[in-house]
């Protein structure tokens, strides 16, 4: 449920109305940086003044030097951004109006934070955390759904990924979606298959080597499989995935035995993520 | 077990011994590599030892004669025409006892240079020398494996191996100390979602000084076997008797065969402490 929250409020509200693909938009910015740590810091502050904050990166308006920004608000006109420039202008004196054309299937056009807000948070001497894990991503699926990447910091002591955690959630639009899970490190190896979709996070570590999971769900985000130990999955007729078992020997080898597992009707509703 | 000689190359000969994985491979000392040359036989060792072969092998160096020929600089047709079995084997036997000849080389799965026909009994001695710390951790000897550990670390990880082994398993350190190179190789397949571990401390001369070792059965290692056959759950017990920490109780990210000194928190610690 915790984990619920953080997702919950790393969505910027106040936003009503979606921006079509490709729709220009005028962002109230209140912060820049080109570091995902610092940019984290500065929106936690301006949240703190009381200012919803939703960060961004240039590259999701199109440019090609990407930087990140925190958005005070998104407006779908010069004359409202303006007015909403004035009204924060006061407690915010750098704040300044953007014009972005949102690049379609963004986190922008999601309106979900680049940056959780969460990230603000990791301590500043861990030892395994990257930049790149503290971006969060969209990845569009070729049938045109798309998911979101969504890299938090969950504070654990008995955690050996230092709070490193991946959500892979399914998104609705407007900021909404569907929690697929809750801790998919790396997703990759996305299959489809009538409305079906798989992929594999990867899991243990054994040797040299890492083991998977994959995860099923159907065209709602209700889970149809979970196989521990396994990779590259395939979704051939919709009534099984196949995926290859992981094993590692003595020796530190990795050995592959292609699996099949019956997807199962979901037991549990889908689990619905709204702002 | 019969003994093989076999062309490996151009101009060096694979010569397979008496005992498993024994191994070693004649060479002209001018193509060897400097590790090679290191490693080599001692001259009269060779020489005694390549004679030894020969008596019992006499078919083998028959068949890979003109290899053998090439080595010694006979390779010609009026030479291999010209000089016999007896006098090449004797030019051979020459050329292995002096140095700038011929040498004779302990094979890729013998871990010490100028091991001897007589199994070798490793004799890893406490040692700031960062030489013999060299090559692939996961394949070292058990005890080289243990003498990577951390002093504290050490007996505590003796212990749990020798408790798992009076309960019927089979266990084996698969790895106490980890390269940092090693750890970066494997973190750039995507094989490790860590870039420092435990596994990678070491003094800060670079000698091996790891907090945590992987132990695994060696009948099922990272198999589901190992599961079904209680393993882990007991690996778990004998390394909280000896006050370890199990990284099968890490809920989000179990690393079974893990046992660690020390709580994660005092990762960073350790890492400055390794000069890192």
């Amino acid at each position: 449920m915790i984990h619920l929250v953080t997702l919950f409020v790393s969505i910027v509200a106040g936003s009503p109305s979606e921006p079509a693909a490709g729709a220009v938009v005028w962002l109230v910015v209140g912060a820049s940086d080109s570091s995902p740590a610092k940019i984290a810091r500065a929106a936690k502050t301006l949240v703190a003044s009381g200012f919803p904050a939703l960060v961004f990166e240039t590259k999701d308006c199109g440019e090609k030097r990407n930087v990140f920004g925190v958005a005070l608000d998104v407006s779908e006109s010069a004359d409202a951004a303006r007015a909403s420039l004035q009204r924060l202008r006061p407690t915010t004196k750098g704040a300044y109006i953007k014009r972005c054309e949102v690049v379609s299937r963004s986190l922008l056009e999601y309106r979900f934070s680049a940056v959780d807000s969460s990230i603000a948070d990791v301590p500043h001497d861990v030892v395994n955390w990257e930049d790149s894990d503290r971006v969060s991503t969209a990845i569009n699926l070729p049938d045109g759904r798309d998911l979101i990447a969504q890299r938090v910091y969950i504070k654990d002591p008995d955690d050996p990924m230092e709070g490193r955690t991946v959500h892979m959630i399914l998104a609705n639009g407007s900021g909404k979606g569907t929690v697929l899970s809750e801790d998919c490190f790396w997703p990759g190896r996305f299959k489809e298959h009538d409305g079906q979709l798989a992929f594999q996070c990867a899991g243990e570590e054994a040797g040299d080597q890492l083991l998977h999971t994959v995860l099923v769900f159907d065209a709602k985000g209700s889970p149809l499989a979970k196989v521990e130990h396994c990779r590259n999955p395939s979704l051939p007729d919709g009534a099984a995935v196949i995926c290859s078992k992981e094993s590692v020997n003595v020796n530190g080898q990795l050995k592959l035995r292609p699996t099949r597992v019956p997807l199962m009707p979901a037991k549990e509703p889908a689990q619905p993520h709204k702002p | 077990m019969g003994r093989m000689f076999e062309m490996h190359r151009h101009h060096r000969v694979v010569i397979r011994g008496a005992f498993h994985e024994e191994e070693f491979e004649l060479m002209s000392w001018l193509e060897a590599s400097p590790f090679q040359r290191a490693c080599a036989l001692e001259p009269h060792h060779a020489a005694h030892l390549f004679g030894h072969l020969l008596v019992l092998d006499r078919h083998s160096f028959a068949l890979h004669r003109p290899n053998i020929l090439e080595l010694t600089g006979m390779s010609s047709p009026l030479g291999s025409h010209r000089i016999d079995d007896m006098e090449l084997r004797q030019m051979v036997l020459d050329r292995l006892s002096r140095i700038g000849g011929l040498i004779l080389v302990a094979g890729p799965d013998l871990s010490a240079c100028g091991i001897d026909l007589k199994p070798k009994v490793f004799d890893w001695t406490e040692s700031s020398e960062n030489s013999q710390w060299s090559g692939d951790s996961s394949k070292w000897p058990q005890e080289k494996k243990l003498l990577s550990l951390h002093p504290k670390l050490r007996p505590l990880v003796k212990a749990v191996v020798e408790g798992m082994t009076k309960r019927g398993f089979q266990p084996k350190i698969f790895y106490g100390w980890r390269s940092v190179a090693t750890q970066q190789a494997i973190l750039k397949k995507g094989h490790t979602k860590v870039k420092f571990s435990f596994h990678n401390i070491q003094k800060k001369d670079g000698t091996p000084d790891a907090y945590a070792a992987d132990i695994v059965d060696q009948r099922w290692a990272w198999g589901d076997a190992a599961a079904d056959h209680g393993y882990w759950k007991a690996l778990g017990e004998e390394a909280k008797k000896q006050n370890l920490y199990w990284g099968g109780d890490w809920k989000k990210s179990p690393d079974w065969a893990h046992v660690q000194l020390v709580p994660k928190e005092q990762l960073q610690r350790f890492k400055k402490a390794s000069g890192l």
